[in-house]
């Protein structure tokens, strides 16, 4: 059910939350999307369900890297698989809703199909030979499979969106500082922000009221004065999305869903340079965000002889090859000979990128592109990390500029859904949830899959 | 093609033991990546960027009780204290 249908019931008396949330804490988790199920909470939060949000009373479901007090929190990694988290993040703290679980992910959100988890791999709800996308590949497939109304997650480099894609749902990713992050394990803090799988637009939009603006606890929060109304929107569709190597029955799909719409062609000349550029930033930070887990303040700790042998031994037995290959990278690219080449080049065409985006964003209001190269791949099929990282090709450009996003599913490949990614100028959430809503009313994907 | 010197320097900066097999590994797989990161040198940028535009906004610090749940997450505990190996 969506957060609207449940909220209308409860004020209908159709049901009351705690009967609500009850079905969904008694359905079967088919899919292996939650790492942990929070039924006591879930059951002592719906029976006295709080009013300080519009979506208290409703429950749901929070990727494993959103700290929830007194719960366990793993992000997907055997370095956390028994940490308590000790305080709530501050979305969480906003909703102030009731929480059925922690859903899967890739380890530190490190990846695009939840396979590097330390735990199990997320199936995709529409066929479970095949991943739910990743990294919050548990959080898409809760939500799918309606084992939660609506789920938050975290969005790096797609890590929303790409799953919502491969999952038939609606993922948001919020202009870079509209929601606080504070109650995030970090993994690239000027990339990373919070944001929703939900099935519906509306739905997103109501979750953005509840946990965006500013918080004193994250600096780079804002408080957003959005005025933006407007009807008639202009669409670029940059040409490096829709290339002749582009999937033919996606291009179809996404350009059948864009009929109607005053979309022109544009160019975003620098993308060649985004998925690299991603890559050499994410796994920088990452390799200084990771640093803390040291096995001592808190996390898995392996003995050695002594200090310097106890941190390479824990630090080797806590994390899976793909982290081990992020922090590595980018120390790599951090170190003494490489900086310049590497890191530092990265940066400046992150700058590029940006004003690819600035420049497009003058004559257009949208841009439209795929969400994604491809449908969900099967479980096992990407077996080298370059494959992988190609997956988020038409995502992590968003991240790296500091945009607003949403993917919309707009239709299936044999059974697989498609999504549609719309991206916006920074602090117009509102235009975008307009545009996204026009399209989803066209389409209507959701109203004949429900 | 970095060299397996390369990789296990870059293991012991990142503070990660890693198994001869892994330096391999790890090897081959770092060859990869970065051939495929070195489009980025094509790039046409600006040198003249300012990378470091943004202003920090921190809060002022402020005296607070921490409570006891902090430190039951640590591994190795002595009384009030956190307990580690010998550093000198």
């Amino acid at each position: 059910m969506t957060i609207k249908e449940i909220s209308d019931g409860i004020k209908k008396k159709k049901f009351s939350s705690l009967e609500i949330t009850k079905t969904y804490l008694d359905k079967e988790d088919k899919f292996d999307a939650f790492i942990t199920r929070t039924r006591e909470l879930a059951l002592s939060q719906a029976n006295n369900p709080a009013k300080t949000s519009l979506i208290s009373n409703i429950p749901f479901a929070a990727k494993d890297n959103i700290l929830v007090k007194g719960i366990k929190n793993t992000c997907g990694s055997k370095s956390l698989k028994d940490y308590i988290a000790p305080y709530n993040a501050t979305c969480i703290e906003k909703i102030d809703g009731i929480l059925l679980g922690k859903t899967n992910l890739d380890e530190f959100a490190m990846g695009s199909s939840t396979e590097s988890s330390f735990f199990f791999t997320t199936k995709n709800p529409h066929d479970s030979e095949r991943v739910a996308g990743g990294s919050s590949g548990g959080s898409a497939a809760a939500v799918a499979a309606d084992l939660a109304p609506y789920a938050l997650a975290s969005d790096t480099g797609g890590s929303i969106r790409l799953p919502a894609s491969f999952c038939g749902v609606v993922g948001f990713k919020p202009t870079y500082g509209a929601v606080s992050r504070f109650g995030l394990a970090a993994f690239a803090s000027s990339l990373d922000q919070i944001g929703s799988l939900t099935k519906t637009v509306e739905d997103a939009e109501t979750v953005f009221e509840v946990i965006s603006g500013k918080d004193k606890k994250d600096s780079t929060s804002r408080d957003i004065k959005d005025t933006s109304k407007k009807k008639r929107f202009k669409v670029g569709l940059p040409k490096e999305y829709f290339t002749s190597e582009l999937d033919y029955e996606i291009r179809k799909i996404i350009e059948k869903a864009i009929n109607g719409l005053d979309a022109e062609k544009t160019s975003l000349p620098n993308t060649k340079y985004a998925l690299p550029a991603y890559y050499i930033i994410s796994t920088a930070e990452a390799s200084a965000n990771l640093a803390r887990y040291d096995g001592i303040k808190y996390g898995l700790k392996t003995e050695g002889d002594n200090y310097l042998t106890s941190y390479l031994k824990t630090r080797a037995e806590s994390f899976g090859k793909e982290v081990k290959r992020r922090i590595m990278l980018g120390t790599f690219s951090l170190s003494s000979g490489y900086y310049d080449a590497y890191y530092h080049k990265a940066q400046q065409a992150r700058e590029e990128i940006k004003k690819d985006f600035e420049k497009v964003f003058s004559q257009f209001d949208f841009i439209i592109t795929p969400t994604s190269p491809s449908v969900a791949f099967k479980i096992g099929e990407k077996k080298d990390p370059i494959s992988m990282y190609l997956s988020d090709i038409f995502t992590v450009s968003v991240n790296l500029a500091g945009l607003p996003a949403i993917s919309i599913p707009v239709g299936d490949i044999n059974n697989l859904p498609v999504g549609l990614q719309i991206i916006g100028k920074p602090f117009q959430e509102k235009n975008l949830f307009s545009l996204a809503k026009i399209i989803e009313k066209d389409v209507k994907y959701f109203s004949s899959h429900s | 093609m970095i060299s397996k010197k390369e990789v296990n320097y870059i293991a012991d900066l990142s503070r990660i033991k890693i198994t001869p097999k892994e330096t391999e590994k790890f090897q081959k797989e770092f060859s990869d990546i970065l051939s495929h990161f070195d489009l980025l040198k094509k790039a046409k940028t600006n040198e003249k960027t300012n990378l470091n535009s943004r202003k920090a906004e921190l809060r002022p610090d402020e005296v607070d009780r921490f409570s006891g749940d902090l430190l039951k997450l640590a591994s190795i505990r002595e009384g009030r204290y956190i307990k580690v190996k010998k550093i000198l």
